[in-house]
């Protein structure tokens, strides 16, 4: 007895060739022996920087705000938890094209903030400030939906003893919450990272593509697929490289806690 | 002494409604069947749970009412949970030191004060220790010292051996009545033995309010209620220790088996099983075991067997066979002889 019938070894493969074929013929493809060159040229080195520094910024962000939302989330009860969680949610399955529209009439000169800002001489759209804000809103939802339930899974128990033992709220979050929840908080982290630096759609739609200003990674590579493909090529190593990084850290965090 | 705690609270929709006082350093069990409010009554006291109507008072300062409310990070009261749930991302020296510097006790201090605590519980060796390297009964331990190492106030246990392992309850009980001595304590427990080693005062909570409070002995001696006559079973009986395995009841001496934690002069506890005493008419020629003579006060059916208590200077329930009963003629008033053999007879601390 296997657990399967004999014949799911037929989509098990195909499935397997769909995600790794396209990664393969890329790796193929990819100019080894200019890469160092390509990749130290002013295109790649703006795109790659500001990627990096839009990328820490609005991670950043989603752990000063998302960790907060998560506990509070996970510790209520009540008719509006269920609401507010369908909130944090919907960012994930949005369409990102959808998103930067829905943050370009929010915070653009015309839009129900921006307008505001504007009078107050501080533009958001099409500036960093507006990739890392896409970002953000792209990214938060992962790293609140899989601590939320981290957090729910081990219960408020310890936080009680803690209490008992005569610590304050906020020296509880701190030195209890925080460091037992350590795993999910981290794999929640690279995965809201992951998403931060694959963005595209909504900083397309709601930053624009300025180089060194707003052009991401992800956007320089669409723009240089036909004009320059070895180094649309050479930035997409980049990204694989950092991808697989950062499921080798959420694995390793998630089996070490569980080890 | 001084009020250590007083509670006076209802809990509406817990039907919870109970009125206790307990003196500075007095050890009280809380006994009751499950949702009877036993936990309800340690939250009450330890302040996850805020009463509907009355007060929690510890050592006189009000700190819940309906209108006032103290968190539990403010009182100084000590949680000791069935399970120990020490923190997993803390080594056992910091779990203890959790308490003082949560409390503003300099590092070093609660450094000290969380080794000397540790060794005080038989954990020296272990301070470096993960929580996931320890067993269950050096856990439970550990979450004893971690209790304790903030100097409570008051110390409220949860049934602390029922989720271990039964062979190392013995060595923990011992702990326990050693650390907890002269510390205000309120034990929730099932276990009668408990009861007779750990606690002065017996509280018995049915359906949310008090049933029975007083004395260990006078309660076990006479239980009010089934629930109390089931958890005694046993025969408790109360008097001065003269050695290690004898007991001066007042009128007569008892011989039990030798136990290293008397001490002559202190108060001292027999427990005896009922089905371990036989009655006679006169007591038995040159027979070297415990004759207690006295009279016949109850006789009752409790299924196969009878019940029959006797008044010796405290009262001892024997069980007979319905032919042993008719054999004797007993009936109330007749004077018999408790016959019991020293090995039957198990001696407890009392004090």
């Amino acid at each position: 007895m296997t657990g399967f019938p004999r014949w799911a070894w037929l989509p098990f493969a195909a499935g397997l060739a769909l995600l790794a074929v396209p990664l393969l013929g890329m790796v193929a493809r990819v100019p080894w022996a200019d890469l160092a060159a390509l990749l130290s040229s002013e295109r790649a080195l703006d795109a790659l920087g500001l990627s990096l520094a839009t990328c820490l910024v609005a991670t950043a962000l989603v752990l000063l705000l998302g960790v907060p939302l998560a506990l509070v989330l996970a510790r209520s009860e009540g008719w509006w938890v269920g609401a507010v969680r369908t909130l944090v949610t919907v960012p994930m399955v949005l369409p990102p094209v959808v998103a930067g529209l829905a943050l370009l009439v929010t915070f653009g000169r015309r839009g129900l903030i921006g307008e505001t800002l504007s009078a107050w001489g501080i533009e958001v759209g099409f500036t960093t400030a507006a990739v890392v804000i896409a970002q953000a809103f792209v990214a938060l939802p992962f790293l609140v939906t899989s601590l939320e339930g981290a957090l729910r899974a081990s219960g408020a128990q310890y936080e009680r003893i803690a209490a008992n033992l005569g610590a304050s709220p906020s020296r509880i979050f701190f030195r209890v919450t925080v460091p037992i929840a350590l795993p999910a908080v981290v794999s929640g982290t690279a995965l809201a990272f992951a998403r931060a630096l694959g963005e595209f759609g909504a900083t397309l739609t709601f930053a624009g593509s300025l180089q060194g200003v707003t052009r991401t990674l992800p956007l320089e590579i669409y723009l240089l697929r036909e004009t320059d493909s070895d180094l649309a090529l050479a930035l997409s190593l980049v990204l694989v490289v950092v991808a697989l990084g950062i499921v080798a850290v959420s694995t390793w965090v998630t089996r070490r806690n569980r080890g | 002494m001084a009020e250590a705690l007083t509670v006076s609270a209802t809990i509406a929709g817990r039907g919870f409604d109970v009125d206790l006082t307990i003196a500075e350093g007095e050890r009280v069990a809380v006994v009751g069947p499950n949702g009877a409010g036993k936990s309800t009554l340690l939250q009450l006291v330890a302040g996850s749970l805020r009463p509907t109507s009355g007060s929690v008072a510890l050592g006189g300062r009000e700190v819940a009412s309906p209108t006032t409310y103290l968190p539990p990070h403010r009182r100084r009261v000590a949680y000791v949970e069935q399970r120990p749930l020490l923190f997993p991302h803390l080594d056992v020296l910091e779990n203890v030191m959790f308490g003082p510097l949560a409390r503003g006790v300099k590092r070093q201090a609660a450094r000290a004060r969380a080794v000397a605590e540790l060794e005080a519980t038989g954990c020296g060796d272990l301070v470096h220790r993960r929580p996931a390297q320890l067993s269950g009964g050096q856990a439970q331990r550990v979450s004893l010292a971690r209790g304790l190492a903030f100097d409570p106030d008051v110390v409220l246990l949860d049934e602390p051996f029922a989720a271990l392992d039964a062979s190392v309850t013995p060595e923990l009980r011992r702990l326990l009545r050693h650390r907890l001595h002269g510390l205000t304590t309120i034990l929730v427990t099932h276990e009668l033995l408990d009861v007779v080693t750990l606690a002065d005062r017996i509280v018995a909570l049915e359906d949310g309010g008090v049933v029975a409070d007083g004395p260990v002995e006078r309660v076990s001696a006479s239980p009010s209620t089934q629930f109390l006559a089931d958890l005694v079973g046993v025969n408790l009986l109360g008097g001065t220790v003269v050695a290690g395995n004898r007991l001066d009841l007042g009128v007569v001496e008892l011989t039990g088996l030798y136990n290293d934690d008397l001490v002559p002069g202190h108060h001292g506890r027999a427990t005896v099983a009922p089905d371990a005493i036989s009655l006679h008419r006169s007591r038995p020629e040159g027979s070297p075991r415990n004759a207690l003579r006295g009279s016949v006060v109850a006789i009752e059916p409790r299924g196969p067997v009878v019940g029959v208590t006797v008044d010796v200077g405290q009262r001892l329930r024997a069980s007979l066979t319905p032919a042993a009963v008719a054999e004797l003629e007993l009936s109330p008033g007749e004077e018999v002889v408790a016959v019991v053999k020293a090995t039957q007879v198990r001696l407890h601390p009392g004090d």
